[in-house]
């Protein structure tokens, strides 16, 4: 090896055993900064679109270059191209993954309006109705589940997408109890609606499971603020009776609403 | 302690006089200019925003800009300086004086560095005037949601301009000590670029081998991310345009880790320029 | 400069080249040194390795008794590469004071050393004006004011007249003639001899990087042992009769040709005689 080929060499070693040596200062930025994007997400995104979506995110342009894919998503979607508009929400949510209403509108439209577009190809080829509709929602409704599973990633704390995922259980999968439990995880989330906490009580009802939903109303209607028609206090308290007479609870043991 | 004092101020004459002779280039003047028509495009594009506020967008494009124009003025200027002084044998008057050729490279880095910092204080000062202005247009926008802080923290604008100032400065110095091994200034601003696009994927890198399963790329990979410096701690504009606080100790660290980089990189520039023969 | 050798390394692979082999030599205080030699003879190698910007290979080299390659060698030296170039942003003023501080010349003095070297060499008029209106002479003149700032006692100048016109190289000689009246020692290469022969005291021939001549001017010129005279036109018996005169002295009439006019002489009185007209 000639002197510059050594000298070269003396560069990278030194430069690597810096680089090991400033691990512990980088270490502790990382993890405050959050979480990166994977490299199965950037195979997805170029295999899709090509490096200028990488340069577009290298440059800082991403939401930008989103909003343009998310356009180009509403003309998919306008003409019920399936394939398309499934690949570019993947797309969009790639490249710009801040936009919490990038992943809501496209889990609702992979699991409602795709589902729809399935459904209707495949009673068009004359197939039993009733098994083909269920197995499309429930295929769909997972697609849009592992879409918001990725969303929370990047958004730990927020209620939308647990309620989000909460409606595609019941709705898509019809998993009661499922739909539960994501209705709980979004009531206990940061400024989460009211109407998460009422709905949790209520599929404990459906599921049978009424002492705790009883035990579980009777919790929250106390923390109910009384002029907020979304907060519903009153729709609360009747299922409260209701789940009293059910459960023949004595009448010294029934509920008193605070300042009756 | 008189020969460190003659030192530091021989290295501050030479960094004047680079920042004298690269403000005076047309560089800086045309990114500058390119920035501010970047953010006249983001204002009329801003009607287009679908995923997020208007500032949020304005933000989003104008950290992105500043940090693309910036890299293109660390990159180029820092080989324009080098490569001008040694090309005219400018470098030879200087050095046949008594001046050691470690203070002409960390004059030269200081130059670049002066350089980088009033252009992203011009740029973050353009930036937070036309925040200022569009939230002015949004009455009762500055507060912000309710139970949420302000739209736009301009303290944390400013530190986010700080931020960028570090990393083209972490840039600035990978781009000199190419220089001072490489023959020629296309080379050097072809690798500082190479190390920029690598710097802020080599996260990638490391995870695309691992998947791939191959032991000696994934350890070569894992290597060559350890050398280079990893421009995606530098990456705090997300947080401010989110409306998220800046810890202090995110900052600190941050700071550390590029004055280290920034150090590594011109010891190793001085000593790649003492066996340069002229 | 004592058994210099300087190889260069290969850029790949194969024997290193020898850009100067042997070379010994001492410039004495005071004197005027003319350094020649065919193209890649290495004369611009040991003016730099005279300066420190390069380390000999082998052999020792002392400026003022220091040796070269340290920074306390260059006080007291000033340097004009060839053909030097400079930022054309920047005005003469900027760049003669940048090399004045940078040559530890004291702030209260500044002003007077910039102006004085420019001055010097006859570009007052322009000194405030961006380099890159400046035309090459001017370019020249202006590295040579960046060597001078500082007060130097040693001047090493690499082609300082190369792509200098006639009248420049005359004023060139002038100002060497100052600096040897002011007791500066002066060392330049050049490849335009008659200059080298007017105002040099002694002159080193390099070759294949080798010391091949290192002789005073005085010592070369005595070396043909013959006399040029000049005189008016005669007829040929003038001629014979001069021959007989010379042969009754003991000495001989070698050649008689017709001398031709100096072009470089006409071009000067020429351009002189515009320059009285036009003022």
């Amino acid at each position: 090896m000639n002197s510059r080929g050594r000298e070269a060499a003396a560069i990278f070693l030194a430069l690597v055993a810096a680089g090991a040596a400033l691990q512990p200062v980088a270490g502790p930025v990382r993890v405050a900064l959050g979480p990166t994007v994977s490299a199965g997400r950037v195979i997805r995104r170029d295999a899709l679109v090509g490096r200028s979506v990488s340069v577009a995110v290298l440059g800082g342009f991403r939401a930008l270059a989103a909003d343009l894919l998310w356009l180009e998503t509403y003309l998919a979607w306008a003409a019920g191209d399936q394939a398309a508009t499934q690949a570019l929400i993947r797309l969009v949510t790639s490249v710009d993954e801040r936009p919490e209403s990038f992943w809501l509108n496209g889990a609702r439209m992979m699991a409602y309006d795709v589902a729809q577009w399935r459904i209707a190809a495949a009673d068009r080829t004359g197939e039993p109705l009733a098994a083909v509709r269920r197995r499309i929602r429930e295929e769909q409704a997972g697609a849009a589940l592992d879409l918001l599973a990725e969303a929370q990633r990047w958004h730990p704390r927020s209620a939308a997408i647990c309620i989000e995922m909460a409606n595609l259980e019941l709705f898509g999968r019809t998993d009661l109890a499922a739909a539960a439990r994501w209705y709980r995880t979004a009531a206990e989330m940061p400024r989460a609606p009211h109407c998460a906490a009422r709905i949790y009580g209520e599929l404990l009802r459906r599921q049978g499971c009424r002492a705790e939903a009883y035990a579980w109303l009777r919790h929250l209607h106390p923390h109910l603020p009384r002029g907020d028609p979304e907060a519903m206090p009153d729709v609360v308290l009747a299922r409260i009776r209701d789940l009293e007479d059910q459960l023949a609870i004595p009448e010294a043991n029934r509920y008193a609403p605070p300042g009756d | 302690m008189k020969a460190r004092e003659v030192a530091i101020a021989r290295i501050w004459l030479i960094a004047g006089h680079s920042f004298r002779k690269a403000v005076r280039q047309r560089l800086p003047r045309l990114l500058l200019v390119m920035l501010g028509a970047s953010w006249a495009a983001a204002l009329v594009l801003r009607d287009f925003r679908l995923g997020s506020s208007e500032i949020r967008f304005l933000l989003d494009a104008g950290f992105g800009a500043e940090a693309m124009f910036g890299a293109i003025l660390a990159v180029v200027a820092t080989a324009q300086l080098f490569f001008g002084e040694t090309e005219r044998r400018t470098v030879l008057m200087v050095l046949a004086k008594p001046v050691r050729r470690a203070e002409f490279i960390l004059g030269q880095f200081g130059g670049v560095l002066l350089l980088l910092l009033a252009f992203c204080g011009a740029a973050t000062a353009l930036l937070s005037g036309l925040l200022w202005w569009r939230l002015g247009a949004m009455p009762g926008a500055a507060a912000g949601a309710p139970g949420a802080g302000p739209l736009v923290v301009f303290g944390d604008v400013v530190l986010c301009g700080v931020v960028q100032w570090l990393r083209l400065g972490v840039l600035a110095a990978v781009t000199l000590l190419v220089a001072c091994y490489a023959r020629s200034s296309l080379f050097a601003i072809m690798v500082g670029f190479a190390v920029l696009v690598i710097g802020h994927l080599h996260h990638l890198a490391r995870d695309f081998y691992e998947l791939a399963g191959s032991t000696w790329t994934a350890a070569g990979a894992r290597l060559l991310s350890t050398a280079l410096p990893d421009f995606q701690l530098f990456n705090v504009a997300d947080r401010v345009a989110a409306g998220e606080p800046l810890p202090g100790g995110l900052l600190v660290g941050i700071a550390c880790y590029a004055l280290a980089y920034m150090g590594v990189f011109s010891a190793l520039a001085v000593f790649c320029f003492q066996r340069r023969e002229l | 400069m004592v058994g210099v050798r300087k190889d260069f390394p290969p850029p790949v692979r194969g024997p290193a080249a020898r850009a100067l082999d042997a070379v010994t030599l001492r410039i004495p205080a005071g004197e005027v040194v003319g350094l020649v030699g065919p193209n890649g003879s290495g004369k611009s190698t040991l003016l730099k390795i005279i300066l420190g910007l390069l380390a000999p290979s082998a052999g020792t080299c002392r400026v003022f008794g220091v040796p070269s390659e340290r920074v306390e060698a260059r006080r007291g030296v000033g340097y004009l590469p060839e053909a030097p170039d400079f930022c054309p942003q920047l005005t003469g003023y900027e760049l003669v004071s940048y090399h004045a501080r940078l040559g530890a010349v004291p702030a209260r003095a500044l002003r007077v050393a910039v102006e004085s070297a420019l001055d010097r060499v006859g570009i007052t008029a322009a000194m405030h004006r961006r380099v890159g209106t400046y035309s090459l002479g001017m370019r020249q003149r202006l590295g040579l004011a960046q060597a001078l700032v500082t007060d130097p006692r040693l001047l090493v100048l690499d082609e300082p007249v190369s792509g200098v016109d006639p009248v420049g190289a005359e004023e060139f000689c002038r100002l060497v003639g100052r600096f040897k009246a002011e007791g500066r020692t002066v060392l330049f290469s050049s490849h335009l001899l008659p200059q080298v022969e007017r105002v040099c005291d002694r002159v080193v021939l390099l070759n294949g990087g080798r010391l091949v001549l290192n002789r005073s001017v005085a010592e070369l010129a005595g070396r043909s042992g013959a006399m040029a005279l000049l005189v008016d036109p005669l007829p040929v018996f003038r001629l014979e009769e001069l021959r007989a005169w010379l042969g009754t002295r003991g000495a001989a009439l070698h050649a008689v040709e017709p001398s031709r006019a100096n072009l470089e002489r006409v071009f000067l009185e020429a351009v002189g005689r515009a320059a009285v007209e036009g003022s």
